[in-house]
């Protein structure tokens, strides 16, 4: 857990659903602050490989490390790795059945042992932080899919976590709501946040992007600076991938 | 636009009488003809035969009484081990599904009556208990292993990101079960768990055969007594329906409140 290890460290990840291989010896750091941005066609494994960080998905080969915790050891306790991971889904997946403030308070109580006060306070710090907290009592059903999500990256950000994994968390917004997401994707990323993001949204990569990694069929292709991966992808699908996108 | 914001998808595990839905219009208005019809039948007979059927009527209430504790204990034994029937029976524990999928095989290839019997007998042999407990137990442990898979099919129905989001915040799979999933599946579950109650109510006849004094043991009782066997059955089958028919409104009436609820 030195200093100078890196937060996320991937080396060698493959993963097979079946005989069908998800992910093909997948290797990358992420260091403590840096934005990391995946992109790639659909079904290339993008979410296959965030997934395994926090291990919703078990892989078959290699080795996972966050913050000097060994995720491919079954004998990790992987509550403590998602303690300090958090994951922003691209459906939101808010607790339907809670109001915007117990979405934040429920994990704090429960997992964190914060009293229910204490957990408020932070809940609605970070409601203001998101720009709303005039929402604090309503429920998900009744917010748009721009304020879900942005609740959502709040409720992760509740945990206080060393690092957030964003899995295409505009996909699924209208148009008009994908900036007021961005937005605070791009305050956090300000912030110091160490940040996995797998999206489609190219001006977000340059702008906040430290490296981009761009995937195909389950490997790594590509990676690079963003002025790199931009203006002069070394692969052919890189490039045809770009040429479709932009 | 896939922005699912109400992600319950209703699931159909009904064996009970029809329970009439607000815009079910064809039900709503055969629910009112079989409703309103039997208690002018019922009246009818009393005014117009007092003898037998005052007396029927007069000698049947005990019976009623005992039918609502049978239906009423069963019920609500049958949510506790459909529950862990359910729970059971997504475990990824091997030992743990296979014997929640063992027990409502088994329960549900046997038919009721036969497991009245057999509880109600296997029962006496080791301990003396009331035989109105013999007959909650023997319908609670039936109907759970049919609630036991109405609570997996409810469970199943919520989308499997909330559990990944819950345990992405660090909650353990138990934790994420009691606070995220499980009170969204109660909800799910609450219109079969009716449907169950309606078929209890009714299934609940079958106790009579184990001297327990329902409402369908007192009727042949008086039967027996007095020979009238036609006027009697005709007053019990009208009494069970206006019973369900009863149970079946009220129960969409709570569902439609609950609905409304948001
Ligand atoms: N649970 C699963 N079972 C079987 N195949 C899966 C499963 N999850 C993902 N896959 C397959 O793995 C491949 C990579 O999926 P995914 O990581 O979701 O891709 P991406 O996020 O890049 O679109 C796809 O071909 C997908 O069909
Ligand atoms: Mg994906």
């Amino acid at each position: 857990m030195a200093d100078n290890c890196p937060m996320i460290e991937v080396s060698g990840v493959s993963k097979f659903f079946g005989s069908f291989q998800a992910l093909d010896d997948v290797s990358f750091n992420v260091a403590d602050g840096e934005k990391v941005v995946i992109i790639g066609p659909s079904g290339s494994g993008k979410s296959t490989i965030l997934r395994s960080i926090n291990r919703l998905e078990t892989i078959d080969r290699g080795r996972i490390v966050v913050h000097g915790m060994d995720v491919s050891n079954p004998k990790t306790d992987i509550s403590k790795v998602r303690e300090e991971v958090g994951m922003v889904f691209q459906s939101f997946n808010l607790f339907p059945h809670k109001t915007v403030l117990e979405n934040l308070t429920l994990a704090q109580t429960v997992v964190r042992k914060r009293s229910q006060k204490e957990a408020e306070e932070i809940a609605m710090e970070l409601l203001h932080k998101v720009n709303i907290s005039e929402k604090a009592n309503a429920y998900p059903a009744k917010l748009s899919g721009g304020q879900q999500q942005r609740v959502a990256i709040a409720r992760s950000l509740a945990m206080n976590p060393k690092a957030i994994l964003f899995d295409e968390p505009t996909s699924a917004l209208d148009p008009e709501m994908i900036g007021e997401v961005l937005d605070v994707m791009k305050n956090l990323a300000r912030e110091g946040m160490t940040m996995v993001v797998v999206t489609h949204e190219m001006g977000f990569a340059r702008e906040v992007g430290d490296r981009v990694i761009f995937m195909d069929h389950g490997k790594i292709v590509e990676e690079g600076t963003p002025e790199h991966f931009f203006t002069n992808p070394t692969h052919e699908r890189a490039q045809l991938f770009l040429n479709q996108i932009l | 636009m896939k922005q699912d914001t109400t992600p319950y998808k209703p699931i159909d595990v009904g064996d009970g009488a029809a329970i009439p839905h607000r815009s079910d219009a064809g039900l709503f208005t055969a629910w009112r003809i079989a409703f309103f019809g039997a208690l002018a039948v019922s009246l009818y007979l009393v005014l117009s035969k007092p003898d037998p059927y005052l007396a029927i009527f007069k000698f049947v209430p005990d019976g009623i009484l005992v039918t609502f504790k049978v239906t009423i204990g069963s019920i609500l034994l049958a949510i506790v081990i459909g529950l862990i029937a359910g729970l059971g029976r997504i475990s990824t524990n091997r030992f743990i599904n296979g014997a929640a999928s063992l027990y409502v095989e088994v329960i549900r290839g046997i038919p009721l009556l036969v497991q009245i019997f057999y509880i109600y007998y296997a029962l006496g042999r080791f301990v003396k208990i009331p035989d109105i407990y013999s007959a909650i137990i023997a319908m609670a442990v039936c109907y759970g292993a049919y609630m036991g898979e109405v609570f997996r099919a409810g469970i199943q129905s919520i989308p499997k990101g909330q559990m990944e989001a819950a345990l992405s915040l660090g909650m353990s799979r138990s934790q994420a079960m009691r606070q995220v999933i499980l009170p969204q599946a109660f909800k799910v579950v609450l219109p079969p768990i009716g449907n169950e109650f309606i078929a209890l109510l009714k299934d609940s006849s079958l106790v009579s055969i184990i001297a327990v004094a329902d409402l369908l043991r007192r009727g042949r009782e008086y039967a027996s007594e007095t020979f009238s066997y036609f006027e009697t059955y005709t007053v019990i089958g009208l009494i069970y329906l206006i019973l369900t028919l009863f149970f079946s409104k009220l129960i969409s009436m709570m569902e439609e409140r609950l609905n409304d609820g948001r």
